[in-house]
């Protein structure tokens, strides 16, 4: 096994992702290297991908050889990605008083499982949330507790 | 277990908005936790600008339910309060967002704010007290002095309303309770004979 010290980076790519590579150089990729990296993708397997710039390639004088772009080679990095829901609306669900980017008072963990949905008329709660005020009003209309409009779900659209 | 959660975080995060929020010139006093409870709060809203209760100042006792804010606060005076759609007796208030137009996306805040506006505008033709809806609508400036006294006794009002003070205190004289003697003359329309018949009765 390759016994050389990994060496772990962290920089942000124009993804504003925060992306940590981790390298077989002993004192890791310098920033030259790592801008180099310019973009990853994530393939149909879901797999990640890194691509690099489009400079035109360089190659030794003497041998004809062509230079690797990077004097390191990277064999392993992590993306740590930030999100946020498409919303105009406020930051805060008006139902719950949470913001967007936490969850519902019955979740534990904010994103897939405790979705946000956009009504008609533009307003945006929790899923749980809107659910529970729709389920409280059976008997009567079906209402957005903002604007009192009838309530449609355009989220899924 | 979950319920509650959600009314106590909403109402920690209420109780947060409005103590941030600079409302108190506009009449949103106060809300306040009772005894750190927070299923049962108390609000302080002011009388508003040229009505009778202009000046004083109104305490709301407000109960949060367990399915809050799914249901509607529970909300009464604790001042008493001479108006159509509050009780004068218990203090009960009569008011549609209160009741069946309640949404959820409102706030103890925003309540306050209507509580107070229908002080400032009363509708008569849906009242709460029909004592108070009826001399609102058949003797309107009996019932702006009444409002006004009750104001004064009850709220600090700044204002002073002779006429009833001195009916008041001639009664208190005969013996009886003060605050039987205001609610029975209010009810009477200041008729201190009617008054009379109705606290001591043959």
């Amino acid at each position: 096994m390759n016994t050389r010290q990994k060496r772990l980076c962290t920089y942000k790519d124009q993804l504003n992702k925060d992306v940590q590579v981790v390298t077989d150089a002993p004192s890791g990729p310098t920033s030259a290297e790592l801008s180099a990296v310019e973009d990853m993708d994530v393939d149909e397997e879901g797999n990640e991908k890194i691509r690099f710039n489009d400079k035109p390639d360089v190659f030794h004088p003497k041998t004809g050889k062509r230079i690797p772009k990077l004097a390191v080679k990277i064999t392993e990095w992590r993306a740590v990605a930030t999100w946020r829901w498409k919303c105009a609306e406020e930051d805060d669900c008006g139902i719950c008083r949470s913001p967007f980017s936490a969850c519902c008072n019955d979740c534990k963990f904010p994103g897939e499982e405790c979705p946000i949905v956009v009504g008609k008329c533009s307003h945006t709660f929790h899923v749980h949330c809107i659910q529970k005020w729709l389920q409280s009003q059976q008997q009567q209309r079906q209402t957005c507790p903002m604007c009192r409009q009838d309530w449609k779900d355009v989220s899924k659209a | 277990m979950s319920a509650p959660n959600m009314a106590f975080n909403r109402i920690q995060r209420e109780l947060a908005e409005v103590a941030k929020a600079s409302d108190a010139e506009k009449g949103i006093v106060s809300l306040e936790a009772k005894d750190g409870r927070l299923d049962h709060l108390t609000g302080v809203i002011k009388g508003p600008p040229s009505s009778p209760y202009e000046g004083g100042t109104y305490v709301l006792d407000i109960k949060i339910p367990p399915e809050y804010p799914f249901k509607p606060p529970e909300v009464k005076f604790a001042t008493k309060v001479w108006h159509p759609n509050v009780s004068s007796v218990t203090g009960a208030i009569c008011l549609d967002i209160l009741r069946t137009n309640w949404a959820a996306a409102m706030t103890l805040r925003t309540v306050m704010i209507s509580i107070q506006a229908l002080l400032g505008s009363p509708v008569a033709d849906d009242p709460q007290d029909a004592v108070v809806a009826s001399q609102f609508k058949t003797n309107r400036s009996l019932f702006d002095s009444t409002a006004k006294y009750w104001a004064t006794t009850y709220a600090d009002a700044p204002s002073e309303v002779p006429e009833m003070k001195e009916k008041v205190a001639q009664m208190v004289a005969m013996g009886f309770n003060e605050s039987d003697v205001r609610d029975t003359l209010s009810w009477s329309g200041w008729d201190v004979a009617k008054a009379l018949e109705k606290l001591a009765p043959e």
